[in-house]
């Protein structure tokens, strides 16, 4: 009985912790959001990328270049979990990707490497594009960051398909037609 | 004969009348399918600490760019206590983007059916560190500021490339819009389409 009661003040303490911390980081909204809200439902948002112009800047804001094939999400999260945030953090939702090194262009990554992206599973954003395991691509990525993970230069534009024989399909960006095969990517280095 | 000839003659440039409005550049613009409630809101935004000052004064000049419009719903104001609609921070990402829009109130409208945002708030997020090499470039962030704020407004992206397809928009993404030539945004087809939203 008094355990119920140390545990149900302990509790009560907490909330009201909680609820005074909430406070004082920032001002009321205008309306509070509702809690109605279905739990399931993907956070919406909007992102502005700058791609970069060439191949060269592509490459000088790159750490490591390769081509790989993506085997699978091994992680969720926050950005937060994977990086290191600002002062009041990263709430983005993420995912880590597996993907299986098939040639390395540039940087020091093993066999397989981890790459943080968005979570397309609990966000809804145009600024990702699906991406089927089993696929074959060529990453432009910075890092590693924290817990070892990178990620890509200018979201969609640094992870690039391969089409059928070596050629480059470019996903978003001011670089389309300018690469005709997976050669090319020895200027970026 | 001459009279035959004149009536063919206006004939066919009537008709290159019609073809060319037909062939001139359509609305670009797309409804996110979400917008502040009422015709004319009024909507307020607050700093947080994390904020510096290009990025303050970048967002505050995207900001007056949507209030100078004069046929346009919506005013943004800034606030310093008290109720706000949209919280601006400033962070550093390692996801590439320059800056987002994210609504903290749930939405069940769509471009073809727009409802209001339930709670009335949002997040605009800066990401400091600028992938894109943007530095403190004053119009480019009042440039990316006024993209966010078309987002709030209930506009979504409508290409990615300076050419094609035209008309103007400040909610190109994927492309430096601010160096296309086309002069200071927000540009007529973003404010029509704020007025069909509203």
């Amino acid at each position: 009985m008094r355990t119920k009661a140390h545990v149900a003040s302990a509790a009560l303490f907490a909330a009201s912790t909680l609820l005074l911390a909430g406070c004082a980081q920032s001002p009321d909204p205008a309306t509070s959001t509702s809690p109605l809200a279905p739990p399931s439902a993907k956070q919406q948002v909007e992102m502005f990328v700058l791609p970069k112009a060439t191949l060269k800047e592509m490459g000088q804001a790159s750490d490591a270049i390769l081509i790989g094939r993506f085997t699978g999400v091994i992680q969720r999260g926050s950005e937060s979990d994977f990086a290191d945030s600002g002062p009041t953090g990263q709430g983005v939702p993420v995912a880590v990707w597996d993907f299986e090194v098939e040639r390395v262009v540039k940087g020091g990554v093993g066999s397989h490497v981890s790459v943080l992206r968005l979570d397309l599973d609990r966000i809804e954003t145009d600024a990702q594009g699906p991406t089927p395991v089993g696929e074959r691509v060529v990453l432009f990525l910075t890092g590693p960051h924290k817990g070892e993970v990178y990620s890509v230069v200018a979201l969609d534009q640094g992870m690039v398909e391969l089409g059928s024989g070596e050629q480059l399909l470019w996903r978003a960006g001011g670089l389309g037609g300018r690469l005709p095969d997976v050669d090319a990517l020895g200027k970026a280095t | 004969m001459s009279r035959r000839l004149l009536a063919s003659l206006a004939s066919i440039g009537l008709a290159m009348t019609f073809l060319v409005a037909a062939e001139s550049p359509a609305a670009a613009y797309v409804k996110l399918g979400c917008k502040f409630s009422g015709t004319n809101p009024t909507i307020n935004y607050y700093f947080e600490f994390t904020v510096g000052s290009a990025r303050k004064t970048a967002t505050i000049n995207g900001a007056s760019r949507w209030n100078a419009q004069s046929v346009l719903p919506g005013n943004f104001v800034q606030v310093t206590s008290g109720g706000y609609n949209i919280y601006i921070k400033e962070w550093s990402s390692v996801l590439t983007y320059e800056a987002q829009w994210a609504p903290t109130s749930a939405c069940t409208g769509t471009a073809s059916s727009v409802k209001a945002w339930t709670g009335g708030t949002g997040e605009l997020r800066w990401n400091s560190p600028s992938p894109g090499g943007l530095g403190g470039n004053a119009t480019a962030l009042r440039a990316i500021a006024t993209h966010e704020f078309g987002h709030a407004l209930g506009l979504a992206h409508t290409g990615t490339s300076c050419g094609t397809p035209p008309p103007a928009s400040v909610m190109r993404t994927n492309v430096a819009f601010w160096t296309c030539g086309w002069g200071t945004e927000p540009y007529a087809d973003d404010v029509a389409g704020v007025n069909a939203i509203y």
